[in-house]
């Protein structure tokens, strides 16, 4: 396929310039977006461009999400509205008076092309899609949901996220596609190169190069770093990227709506989790729960999302209150001390195992861990050099509890030791899925023990954690939180006051079940 | 397709085509695929309802013969395994490919494994002995029912196909392997090809196949003698049906009690985009060694 950008005049941009100041002070982001900037790139004449402001600037529009609306027609003034409104238009002449349409009519015509892949917004908006057919006649227009790829299309609708197909999957198609330079250019440039970049990096991996050579893929980089743009990337690049995914791989999910008042809900995917409260008493139900027994719910309780609410929970502080139990490493730090060793120079196991290797042979260290672990060939001869014998490889612990435990014990090194270490691996994934998941099953843990169920002080917290925290310790992963019982207490109660602080209850007004079918 | 990269060189592609044009499938795998293809075509030619493959295993051997998307795939896989120095290894094909590839990658893998394995030939000449004296009584019809009849040669042919299968088995040329191949397959895999026919082989040979559905299976029916012969694990696509959990349970909790795998080698498929796949390498998700993703444009 082929991609062109069309360039507008510099001098023809102050005005869109002007708009984009305006938008980004006042915090309109979805007025420069990727869907707007689409729409705003179909406008070829003065009658689309009167039909595309209206819709805009209009409390009723379709164009923009209600929140937007909301922001816009709240927080700006009628003469704020009315500046914004005019430069878009000023900017909307200039593009109206460029060679743009009679670009994309030359090229329709002379490519033999019959249908147009236009924004979605546009194809249901009865008056523009009129206007259209009549600037482009006998086309047909369709949208990315509609168009299957078979017939040669003319692409006017920027999109490099929908997952089904998209401009960057559709590269041996006979279709082409323009787009306005100012408007996508950049974004266009900075996402192939990030593709590229990303397809080096997961192709740069030892066994490749054994097969294909070093060369080979030296080549490859060098390719690589020849493609990288050499403008700077444009930070709206980033700020929209999310939403332009979002836009387009929403549709079709199964989701559950609630509304907390008349007008106001949110979607949630089916994998969600919420916290409920009915007069102090708190509840953790996932979605289907929630549709299966609607009824149960709705104006009766309040909620909010479980797993937002994680997303919010600065791990930070939980790792920091994990850190408050230094019963572990009062034991460890003069380990360093007691065996000559630098913390600089890697893990103290590492190191250590290194010099037995050194001492003895690499084999009689392997075969004695082999031994003491009851594991034999836990790993290969070449991977227990690579990583366990190399202080420098980022493998923080063995992946099988009991051969590190042999390792310890090889070492002479103490229980401490071993608990330690368990909690920096799992504290260092500590913004991962996996951790996520852990800090979901404190929660559901707590919430189930009714820590919640009442405002507590430090002391009442802590009368209760003492006296829940057995209950606890059997439903949670503990080595995830400082492998002691003080660190999990530790843990729970910095939980306590970030779900405390972050958790904003809503009534549930309805609950809509959501699915494609 | 996803993104066809740029980056890609023509000295890349050559190599890639090279090493794929040098891949040999061995001896005993194409003994065994024409074994099957002959047996499949043959059966073809019974009545109607005597039939002991169906028509898509029909259509399934001859694609496994024709298919150059298959060959193309199967000797890159083959490669990479070979070229493997450590111990564990995921491989992910990053395509959504045709359930008909999919099953006959299966497919070829399990024959490759069978074609592999060492066989206890004393429990082989039991089984044959055993299935020549069933095949040797003649048949009595009790009635005249045509469906009842259609099902008792049904039976008889099923049996003399087994006895073939397990009599190919004995005679493939023996290699210098010391022992078995453990092959984790997806459920949806039982589909795979007609191999329920030979299902009492896990009892005979100490390659084992695995068509359950849950993994506990494998321990449990197999006992720990047995999966102590085991030097390889390949586990097939686990995560097209959505249950990648498998791998880092499977394999990190339950096979490392089993101390002898050499390699263990997860073969995973499905489209991601290239930061997904970035994300997944990072992640470290599936605590392998190495993650080798083949791409689209690679194939």
């Amino acid at each position: 396929m082929n991609i062109y950008f069309y360039k507008i005049e510099e001098l023809q941009l102050l005005s869109y310039h002007y708009y984009v100041a305006q938008v980004t002070n006042n915090d309109l982001l979805e007025l420069n977006g990727y869907k707007i900037r689409n729409i705003l790139s179909i406008v070829f004449d003065k009658k689309t461009r009167d039909l595309v402001l209206e819709d805009l600037f209009n409390e009723n529009g379709a164009f923009l999400t209600s929140e937007t609306k909301d922001n816009l027609f709240r927080y700006l003034s009628l003469d704020e509205r009315i500046d914004l409104k005019n430069y878009l238009s000023t900017y909307l002449d200039y593009q109206i008076e460029s060679e743009w349409r009679q670009t994309i009519t030359h090229l329709l015509t002379t490519e033999s092309i019959n249908t147009v892949l236009i924004p979605a917004p546009i194809l249901n908006h009865h008056l523009i899609l009129t206007q259209l057919k009549e600037l482009f006649p006998k086309r047909k227009f369709v949208d990315w949901h509609g168009y299957d790829e078979k017939p040669t299309a003319l692409i006017l609708d920027y999109n490099h996220v929908w997952k089904k197909r998209n401009i960057l999957t559709l590269q041996d198609s006979n279709s082409n596609a323009y787009f306005l330079k100012h408007f996508f250019e950049s974004t266009y440039q900075w996402k192939t190169y990030a593709e590229d970049k990303n397809i080096y990096a997961t192709i740069n991996t030892p066994l490749r190069i054994s097969l294909f050579s070093p060369e080979t893929l030296i080549e490859i980089k060098s390719k690589l770093d020849d493609l990288k743009p050499k403008n700077e990337e444009n930070i709206w690049t980033t700020l929209l990227d999310e939403n332009h995914n979002n836009m387009y791989n929403y549709i079709g999910k199964e989701e559950i709506k609630i509304y907390f008042d008349k007008n106001k809900a949110n979607n949630y995917s089916m994998n969600n989790s919420f916290i409920l409260a009915k007069e102090n008493k708190f509840l953790i139900k996932n979605a289907t729960d929630l549709i299966d027994n609607a009824s149960k719910y709705e104006g009766e309780y309040k909620i909010s999302n479980l797993e937002n609410i994680i997303l919010n929970i600065e791990v930070s502080k939980i790792i920091a209150a994990i850190g408050k139990d230094e019963s572990i490493l009062k034991i460890v730090q003069p380990l360093w001390q007691k065996f000559n060793l630098n913390e600089d120079d890697g893990s103290l196991w590492k190191q250590l195992l290194q010099n037995k290797a050194k001492e003895y042979e690499m084999e009689i260290v392997f075969a004695e861990i082999e031994r003491i672990s009851g594991v034999k060939h836990f790993i290969s001869l070449y991977t227990f050099e690579r990583t366990y014998c190399n202080p420098g490889s980022i493998t923080i612990i063995p992946r099988e509890k009991k051969v590190f435990k042999a390792i310890c014990q090889y070492l002479e090194l103490p229980l401490e030791y071993r608990a330690a270490m368990h909690r920096e691996r799992n504290l260092i994934g500590g913004y991962s899925e996996e951790w996520r998941s852990k800090l979901k099953s404190l929660i559901v843990a707590m919430v189930n023990c009714e820590i919640f169920d009442q405002r507590r002080d430090d002391e009442e917290l802590l009368e209760i954690l003492n006296s829940s925290i057995d209950k606890i310790e059997k439903r949670v992963d503990i080595d995830f939180f400082g492998s002691t019982r003080e660190s999990l207490i530790y843990a729970c109660i910095a939980v306590y006051y970030e779900i405390l602080e972050k958790i904003k209850l809503k009534p549930i007004i309805r609950i809509e079940h959501i699915s494609s079918n | 397709m996803w993104y066809m990269s740029r980056i890609i060189t023509d000295n890349y592609f050559d190599k890639l085509n090279a090493l794929i044009e040098e891949f040999e499938q061995s001896t005993n795998l194409s003994s065994l695929v024409n074994f099957f293809v002959n047996e499949v075509q043959k059966d073809q030619n019974r009545k109607g309802n005597q039939k002991i493959f169906s028509t898509k295993d029909f259509q399934r051997v001859n694609e496994l013969i024709d298919s150059q998307d298959l060959k193309r795939i199967f000797a890159y896989i083959s490669n990479i395994v070979k070229g493997f120095k450590g111990q564990y290894l995921h491989i992910h094909l990053n395509v959504d490919l045709s359930e008909n590839i999919i099953d006959n990658l299966i497919t070829l893998a399990v024959w490759d494994a069978l074609s592999q394995g060492l066989y206890d030939e004393g429990i082989l000449d039991e089984q044959i002995n055993s299935l020549k004296i069933k095949t040797a009584r003649p048949l009595e019809p009790l009635n005249n029912n045509g469906h009842l009849l259609n099902q008792i040669y049904r039976e008889r042919y099923g049996l003399q196909h087994k006895l073939k299968f397990i009599e190919k088995i004995k005679s493939i040329k023996k290699n210098n392997q010391k022992s078995g191949i453990l092959i984790n397959l997806n459920s949806s895999a039982g589909s795979c090809v007609n191999l329920s026919e030979f299902s009492i082989c896990p009892e005979s040979l100490n390659t084992y196949v695995n068509f359950g559905n849950s993994r506990k299976n494998i321990f449990k029916e197999m006992g720990r003698e047995k999966v102590e012969r085991l030097s390889m694990i390949i586990n097939l696509f686990p995560s097209i049906t959505g249950k990648n959990i498998w791998y880092k349970d499977f394999i990190s909790d339950e096979i490392n009690r089993y101390s002898n795998f050499k390699k263990v080698i997860t073969l995973s498929s499905g489209e991601k985009t290239p930061e997904a796949l970035l994300e997944m390498q990072k992640q470290k998700k599936f605590q392998a060694e190495e993650i080798y993703t083949i791409f689209s444009f690679e194939l």
